[in-house]
């Protein structure tokens, strides 16, 4: 041996002890080898085989959905009895198989274990047999008065079975009164039709027909019942492989995911809409001779004096030869929230320029129930009068979406009796004596009428989970029959669906999803002017204070999706904030105030006050200050009271939308957002490219075509000129895989799970600007950096051009996601779903892995359908899955059809099409990287004759 | 090994190096005691490679699960029904053809016949019990996969790859017991040389037909058309 120096020593002793340990170690794990048994675990088959059930299988059923004013055919998958995954249903003409994250999030509702459980009289837990006899007892004293003391509330009324109800109960009883209220709702509008045509109807756009839209205030690709139908009709004008292009110009206070992808935005004051629109009938009546009656112009004219001319002449004068250009293929079109004349305005407007029964029509409208919030003070009025004594309020939450000057809460105490159906024990729950449980649309019988007048059953996809009712229930129960609400559904359609019998016809009905398309009985009337003229003339003249704008929320839209978390933590498609809202602020205001993001001002309007935190948003209009409704709940679920500001005190009946502000004053407090993006310049590296197209016959830009990638089959190409930044795509992702939230510190500490993400940047300057989104989720590299730095060997390649993941390989040293130059990596660093509640977990996709904590995770391409297709296509003798037949989630999803997704290997393939697009390039393609995802630029189709 | 001395300044701030204790520390100072520490290193090592073998042998799938054979809640013997009745195997598991999962057959299923043949036997009564009461039978899983391993039955099926190849013969056993570790390398084998392991088309897949035996059922496809192409990439299984 050696002679030793004391170093060497030194290692000798490490080494023995790391041998003890060694050992010690040994014999604790040999000490457990007798120990090692397999725990017992269990299948448990049903009782009886269920129809069409194939263990390992999903099942496919359709059924349809109410929401936004609109109602939308849905394909909703099933494993096991238990719904997973909501798609849209290709025969639904609303939607045509596409879906918003609103839709997508209502499987999350369903299995929210917050959802109210049971009957509740004056907070006494009670059941459903009590408060039917209390229904029937109220129903039989109103006899005597006719009915004369009751009011009924209804909630997103789409309904023709309720609709029938109802009347039944008007039959009965005719003076009862009827009632529908939304925060959002077509009151307006259809205030507008009944001053333009004297009735109340409901305006159908054809989006795809339109070559030209001038739009004010208008985000009907945005929050809006009509998203999905504008979105695939824009889209359709969009593809530049059919030569043509349409043209949106978006007049608007606050940027809108409408103004980010219009041709043209204009930053306007709420206040001033009305006058550009005026000067723009001006013009057009001047200067291009469309004819409108006289009296109109004469007001047209006096409100449009009020505009800073020096700004809108050539803006105006640019749309008018435009629309005048494109008479019967343009469309005009004013937002919901707008005051009535001004959208009456537009449907005369409409009508000079031949678009009626082109590219709009009108139908008649569902119901003739009042609604608004006129109908909830003629509501308040009544009990206010002792006149009202009973109050049911079937769905929604009218105490806490109520404008701020009707006291509900107070009044619905001290009616004689007021009941409460809901999905939770919300504010109006708490306000009510009763309050019942009611079923998620998932989990019960019905139907729904669509705008466009096509209607679908709704069948339920398992049992109400926590003993919901609908109501159809509570109306049945009411009038004292005892009928269930599917045998009232089908007494609806009796006498409709006759074809081959009525059993042959339900089916039908329920197979396919749709009872009929939409006929072609329009109601396309002449308008009136000399009512609009009148209101034209009494419309007050811009003032200069500031005005608090209301607009949905982008997270829980009104407050109904309050509590639903994949909602929260998507981000909202402009300002990208998560769990919770803001006040969006221009930023000059900003430099007044010396406000920074996540400030709070102290909002006052109608005498009462509100502290909220700014947004500084570029493209605000400097005296609009926009707030969403919908967050700051006081009571229901836990989501929904952690997160947000409620606003809904500064509204007024009179005022609903958009109301003066008597005063804006800096808070001394701070309430930073949740964001995701936090830098929303591109730095000169144009991550997204535009590209501008001027003249009409330009039809494919010039530019470098993409390469091809290596050997591997799958490619995605994603369209940014059809990308609106919805965010559907995001949420059919997570829904898909299983993909866990965070919460609102999460999301702070940039832990964000969401495999695909929208990143957005502006382009421009405040008065003209535009948002640029894409949709970022992993490339897919041939090259793939992360592959080479894994430690563990638990990412690698797949022949068919997939950077596999693999989670059960992933020791967490996060190497991959350092070296991913698109961020496209997430990782667990908590155990998301241990503290996941059960019912919950039955919303989760058994086809993919439910990821622990410590494991990295990125998008797969969906990888588990990749998986399917193969194996079908196997099954059916073909060698590989046929075009088509494999759609990624979010492909799926895409209202506009933006992602195609495909097989690079088959030369005909439409993604191997799409990528020979002049427009495409890669992101980061200097790296060399040969990203199986590529994006074609967006396009701008910029009219030359607006000054920029 | 080479130290490199300090610089000059390192070392007078340093008081006086203390050397650190250390485990054994004490062994160090004569010969005996140096070769004590190495006798009981090598002792160390060993043991610590003996451990590592039995647990390296013993420890793994082929010897912990291969032989597992529960106590099932109802008696039900394959032997029976298959060898000795010549019931199919996709008569209860439906969904070996059609989905990922080959599945139990609900308890309907056994009293299609049940309720006619043998309805006074002892052995059936929790059968009858459970189904007069609408209560599952919760059968003890025998093949058991990791979490993270996606098995499609149907793709396997399709391909002519026999029950038997995973499952052992079934017919023979009058209480289901596991014949293979089903380990990943038992997936590999088979995945690298397909060819081996499926049986020709032209050969009815015999779902155990008690006439077979494992040589004719794993005998070579000379099929050359075939496109059998099993995936041997991570998401082929994991996902």
């Amino acid at each position: 041996m050696t002679k030793s120096n004391g170093r060497q020593e030194g290692l000798d002793a490490r080494c023995s002890r790391r041998n003890l340990l060694k050992l010690g170690g040994s014999l604790t794990a040999l000490s457990w080898l007798p120990a090692c048994r397999r725990p017992e675990e269990h299948i448990v088959p049903a009782v009886n085989q269920a129809e069409y059930e194939v263990p390992g299988r999903p099942l496919h059923y359709a059924t349809a959905l109410a929401l936004m004013g609109n109602a939308f055919g849905l394909l909703v998958e099933s494993h096991d009895g238990h719904p997973t995954k909501i798609e849209g249903n290709p025969k639904h003409p609303e939607n045509a198989g596409k879906t918003s994250s609103y839709l997508q999030a209502q499987v999350l509702e369903l299995y929210d274990s917050e959802r109210s459980r049971c009957v509740i009289e004056n907070g006494q837990r009670r059941d459903w047999a009590a408060a039917k006899t209390m229904l029937a007892t109220l129903g039989h004293s109103l006899g005597t008065v006719n009915g004369r003391t009751l009011a009924l509330v209804m909630n997103d009324h789409r309904s023709p079975t309720v609709r029938a109800h109802v009347k039944a109960l008007r039959d009965k009883f005719p003076e009862v009164q009827v009632y529908a209220y939304d925060t959002f709702d077509s009151s307006l509008t259809d205030a507008a039709t009944v001053l333009a045509f004297g009735r109340k109807l409901e305006p159908i756009y054809h989006y795809d027909r339109v070559g030209v839209l001038v739009g004010f205030d208008a985000d009907v690709l945005g929050l809006h019942g009509d998203a999905l139908r504008a979105a695939r009709g824009w889209a359709s004008m969009r593809d530049t492989t059919e030569g043509c292009c349409n043209r949106w110009y978006m007049i608007e206070p606050s940027l809108t995911v409408t103004g980010g992808v219009a041709d043209h935005r204009f930053r306007c004051e709420r206040a001033e809409l009305a006058s550009v629109l005026c000067a723009l009938t001006a013009v057009l009546s001047a200067d291009f001779g469309i004819i409108l009656p006289e009296p109109v112009l004469r007001a047209v004219q006096r409100v449009a004096g009020g505009l800073d001319l020096s700004r809108w002449s050539k803006v105006v004068h640019a749309m008018a030869s435009d629309l005048a250009g494109h008479q019967g293929r343009s469309l005009v079109i004013v937002g919901e929230r707008e005051p009535a004349v001004t959208q009456a305005l537009a449907m005369l407007l409409n009508h000079a320029l031949g678009n009626q029964g082109q590219t709009m029509d009108f139908r008649k409208a569902f119901d003739e129930v009042p609604s608004g919030s006129a109908a909830l003070r003629a509501l308040t009025d009544g009990i206010t009068r002792g006149q009202t004594k009973q109050v049911l309020v079937l769905g929604g939450n009218a105490v806490y979406d109520a404008p701020g000057d009707l006291p509900l809460e107070r009044l619905l105490q001290q009616a004689e009796l007021s009941v409460h159906l809901g999905l939770y024990v919300d504010e109006t729950a708490q306000a009510c004596h009763w309050h019942i449980p009611q079923a998620h649309p998932l989990e019960s019988w019905g139907d729904v009428m669509s705008r466009d007048q096509v209607a679908s059953i709704v069948q339920p996809l398992i049992a109400p989970l926590f003993g919901g009712r609908t109501a159809v229930d509570v109306l049945s129960a009411l009038l004292g029959n005892d009928t269930t609400t599917y045998r009232a559904v089908q007494s609806t359609w009796q006498s409709i669906l006759t074809a081959n019998g009525f059993d042959a016809a339900w089916r039908r009905a329920l197979h396919q999803g749709v009872i009929h398309s939409a006929s072609d009985d329009y109601e396309n009337l002449p308008p009136r002017a000399d009512e609009v003229a009148q209101l034209l003339g009494s419309l007050p003249s811009i003032e200069n204070s500031y005005r608090i704008d209301f607009a949905p929320d982008a997270h829980s839209y009104d407050g109904r999706f309050g509590n639903n978390r994949w909602l929260h933590e998507l981000p909202e498609p402009i300002g990208k904030a998560t769990w919770g809202n803001g006040a969006k602020i221009s930023s000059q205001l900003a430099r007044k105030f010396e406000l920074t993001d996540g400030d709070e001002i102290e909002l006052r309007a109608a005498g009462r006050h509100v502290k909220v935190p700014v947004i500084v948003s570029p493209g605000q209009a400097d005296r609009t200050i926009t707030v969403s409704l919908g967050q700051g709940r006081k009571v229901g679920g836990s989501a929904a009271r952690a997160t947000g500001t409620d606003l809904h005190p500064l509204r007024t009946v009179s005022a609903p939308y958009s109301i003066v502000c008597e005063g804006v004053e800096r808070a001394a407090s701070r309430v930073p957002l949740a964001r995701t993006q936090l830098e929303f310049a591109m730095h000169g590296r144009a991550p997204v490219k535009a590209v501008v197209r001027e003249s009409p016959k330009q039809s494919e830009p010039k530019g470098q075509r993409v390469s091809r990638v290596g050997a591997g089959k799958y490619a995605m190409v994603i369209d940014l000129a059809k990308c609106t930044g919805c965010g559907a795509c995001a949420m059919a992702c997570q829904a898909e895989n299983n993909i866990s939230c965070v919460g609102e510190s999460g999301v702070h500490e940039g832990r964000h799970m969401h495999w695909l993400r929208l990143d957005r940047y502006y382009e421009g300057n405040d008065d003209t600007l535009l948002a640029m989104t894409q949709p970022v989720m992993c490339q897919q590299c041939e090259n793939a950096p992360c592959e080479a730095v894994c430690p563990a060997g638990a990412t690698a390649h797949s022949p068919d051009g997939l950077s596999d993941m693999v989670y059960n390989r992933c020791v967490g040293s996060r190497y991959c996601a350092n070296n991913c130059p698109f961020k496209a990596r997430r990782f667990n660093y908590f155990d998301y779903w241990g503290a996941v509640e059960s019912t919950r977990r039955l919303q989760l996709n058994p086809d993919v892995t439910v990821r622990s904590r410590g494991v990295m995770e990125k998008c797969s391409f969906c990888v588990q359908r990749i998986n399917q297709g193969k194996i079908d296509a196997k099954q059916q003798g073909l060698g590989s899955p046929k075009d088509g037949a494999i759609l990624t989630a979010c492909q799926q999803a895409c209202p506009t059809g933006a992602i195609v997704f495909g097989d690079l290997a088959d030369r005909d393939s439409k993604v191997s099409n799409t990528m020979k697009s002049a427009r495409g390039y890669r992101l980061l393609d200097e790296l060399g990287l040969g990203n199986r995802v590529v994006y074609l630029s967006i396009i701008r189709n910029r009219n030359a004759e607006v000054p920029t | 090994m080479k130290i490199e001395r300090p610089p000059a300044g390192e070392v007078a701030s340093r008081a006086s190096p203390v050397e650190p204790p250390r485990l054994l520390g004490v062994l160090r100072e004569t010969k005996a005691a140096r070769m004590r520490l190495l006798a009981a290193l090598a002792m160390g090592v060993a043991l610590v490679s003996l451990a590592g073998a039995a647990l390296g042998y013993y420890g793994t799938d082929s010897n912990i699960v291969v032989g597992y054979r529960p106590k099932q809640p109802v008696d039900f013997s394959h032997k029976l029904h298959v060898a000795d009745l010549g019931l199919d195997c996709r008569l209860c598991h439906l969904g070996a053809e059609a989905g990922a999962n080959a599945g139990l057959p609900t308890t309907q299923t056994c009293m299609n016949c049940h309720s006619k043949v043998r309805t006074d036997s002892v052995a059936l009564l929790p059968l009858r019990a459970t189904y007069a009461e609408g209560r599952a039978i919760p059968w003890v899983r025998v093949h058991n996969l990791p979490d993270f391993v996606y098995f499609d039955h149907r793709a396997h099926v399709s391909a002519q790859v026999e029950c038997a190849y995973c499952h052992g013969q079934v017919e023979q056993m009058v209480q289901v017991e596991q014949v293979k570790p089903l380990s990943m390398g038992d997936c590999i084998e088979c995945h690298q040389e397909p060819r081996k392991y499926v049986t020709s088309l032209s050969q009815p897949l015999t779902y155990a037909n008690q006439n077979h035996d494992a040589s004719v059922v794993l005998k070579t496809a000379h099929e050359t058309e075939r496109d059998i192409s099993p995936p041997l990439h991570c998401s082929g299984c994991h996902r």
